[in-house]
């Protein structure tokens, strides 16, 4: 059965980042072209070099902790690791090390102030159940 | 007759190569992580070389246990069965030919051309659905970069089949608080692709 999107939560290290909506997670991984004369016309390929980031959208809360955790981040330069989980015991959460590249707050005449946060991530991504 | 779109399914199958030979032995090591210990799943087939054998026990992400003995050499083949992406809402086999200009003086004005080096893409979305293993399949094997054998299969007995070999570009993994989780991905196809 489907999961819900709301089930998954993000967490900055360890703590959730207060009035999430959504969140998208990304993965491009590039690939070079090594077709030859030999390839039969047929385009062949192996894989290039793979990059994962986060786009997490939330209402923005003046104090939230997680939402502090990922601002003090990028202006400190530092790293968090993140956690898309749906915290159940068994089922697989994603979970990286990487940099705050982007943030973004809206305010709107009329709607919520929200905010939008890009992480990009550094090394690989743990894809594994959930302890 | 038009036939209905939800006759055509994805199924992937993670593909490596055999990390040392093997003279009747049971004991199998891959050189990709393809088996995740987790996941077990030994309904699932696998071929080594041209043998088929089945699966008694996922040991480690690169080691598995087969059910009967087989003998193969460093750097064979090694495919685990085809398995069909549960909860898709939708699949798109593409496919583009290059084509060569060869227009000259002689051709009145009128384009002329050769077909070159032909590329196929594969773009599928899904619910996410946390213990489907073709998803985990699909999500380690951008993680890992292994390619995977793929399917566009037709549910019909219409024998249009496409397949062949593939290489994950692209995956995004949705989580917005009004909409089921959902999945889409890219894969690059390599070396053609059959349909049958």
């Amino acid at each position: 059965m489907a999961d819900k999107g709301l089930d998954f939560l993000v967490n900055v290290d360890s703590t959730a980042v207060g009035s999430q909506r959504n969140a998208t997670l990304t993965f491009n991984r590039n690939v070079i072209d090594v077709t030859t004369k030999d390839s039969n016309e047929d385009a062949e390929f192996i894989y290039g070099q793979l990059n994962i980031d986060l786009v997490l959208d939330a209402l923005y809360v003046y104090n939230d902790s997680g939402a502090d955790a990922l601002i003090s981040a990028q202006d400190n330069g530092t790293s968090v690791t993140i956690d898309m989980t749906t915290g159940n015991t068994g089922e697989k959460h994603f979970q990286f090390d990487g940099y705050v590249t982007g943030r973004e707050l809206t305010a709107d005449l009329g709607s919520a102030a929200v905010m939008s946060v890009t992480i990009e991530a550094d090394g690989s991504l743990t894809f594994e159940d959930q302890s | 007759m038009a036939q209905n779109s939800i006759d055509f399914k994805l199924k992937i199958g993670p593909t490596s190569t055999a990390d040392g030979t093997g003279s009747s032995s049971t004991d199998l090591t891959t050189n990709d992580s393809i088996f995740k210990q987790e996941d077990a799943d030994t309904t699932r087939g696998i071929t080594i070389g041209g043998t088929t054998s089945g699966v008694d026990t996922f040991t480690s992400a690169t080691k598995v246990t087969l059910t009967q003995a087989v003998s193969w050499s460093d750097g064979d083949t090694v495919k685990l069965d085809e398995k069909e992406v549960g909860s898709q809402q939708s699949v798109t086999f593409n496919t583009d030919s290059d084509v060569i200009d060869t227009t000259t003086k002689d051709d009145n004005q009128i384009r002329s051309i050769l077909p070159s080096i032909r590329n196929a893409t594969v773009d599928m979305s899904s619910l996410y659905v946390h213990d489907d293993n073709a998803l985990v399949d699909i999500i380690q094997a951008i993680q890992e970069g292994y390619t995977v054998d793929l399917t566009v299969a037709n549910g019909s007995s219409n024998n249009d089949d496409r397949a062949g070999e593939g290489l994950l570009t692209s995956l995004e993994v949705g989580a917005n608080y009004t909409d089921a989780s959902t999945v889409s991905c890219s894969l690059q196809l390599t070396g053609g692709f059959t349909i049958s």
